[in-house]
């Protein structure tokens, strides 16, 4: 643990110190609010009541999972542009994911979000995956549209 | 080379922002101001192919900056409109203007 989350988690334990006086004591209620706090300190930051669970604060969104770009999605872009492309449109994608949507959606949707952006790139600057996705698509309607007309 | 003044719709959006961005106009930015002034999600790949489209036109101009650890080290491509694009902006404006302005229905 660094010095900060040794004094978040002090901070905690002082402020549940208080509260175990003002509610009683209850050894068991304190061992697991330690293990608690290990597991929450290893995830980013918290407040003393969050580490309480007075208050259920989220889970810092860069912290969340992976904060990196899917890699999988890293290699199409790769494999599917050409070489000026690759440097500039990956390089805003990887921008734009890791300074705005990132912090304020979290990795999860961040994730998605990257995978979207993507596939629209690869469609619009790769003329044969276009022709491809759009075949695709245009056999998956007729496929549908076969199974509900029976 | 200047070619017709024509310009499409999303043409004069990417146009527009370059010049409310100034110096600082690449790929996120642009989608970016699109984005939030005119309510529409482009894709970075549909902002940089009408940016290809105008520098053919000669409307925009680009030059390679620096990169940045955010981008993985990659480098940014600026974006400058010249004097063309800014001419055919002021003639679709015109355009619009001879049209007799904007009419609002209802």
């Amino acid at each position: 643990m660094s010095d900060e989350e040794w004094l978040q988690f002090l901070d905690a334990l002082e402020h549940y110190g208080r509260e175990l006086d003002r509610r009683g004591s209850d050894r068991n209620l304190l061992a697991h609010a330690v293990i608690r706090q290990e597991v929450l300190v290893k995830q980013g930051p918290i407040s003393s009541s969050g580490f309480l669970g007075l208050r259920a604060d989220p889970p810092h969104p860069a912290t969340s999972g992976s904060a990196a770009p899917p890699d999988r999605a890293c290699f199409f872009l790769d494999l599917l542009l050409g070489k000026a492309d690759r440097e500039i449109m990956r390089g805003d994608l990887e921008e734009e994911f890791t300074t705005k949507i990132l912090p304020k959606y979290g990795a999860r949707r961040a994730r998605f979000w990257f995978w979207k952006q993507t596939v629209k790139t690869i469609a619009t600057r790769n003329a044969v995956c276009r022709w491809v996705l759009v075949y695709g698509l245009t056999r998956f309607g007729e496929w549908i549209l076969r199974l509900v007309s029976g | 080379m200047e070619g017709n003044l024509r310009l499409g719709e999303f043409e004069k959006l990417v146009l527009l922002a370059l010049l409310r961005l100034g110096e600082k106009a690449y790929g996120v930015p642009i989608r970016r101001e699109i984005a939030e002034r005119a309510g529409r999600d482009y894709s970075i790949g549909a902002v940089y192919t009408t940016l290809d489209r105008l520098q053919a036109k000669g409307y925009v101009t680009s030059r390679l900056g620096d990169p940045t650890p955010e981008r993985g080290g990659r480098a940014k491509r600026y974006f400058t409109i010249e004097a063309p694009g800014i001419r055919a902006l002021n003639h679709s404006r015109d355009t619009v203007a001879r049209m007799g302005g904007l009419v609002h229905v209802g």
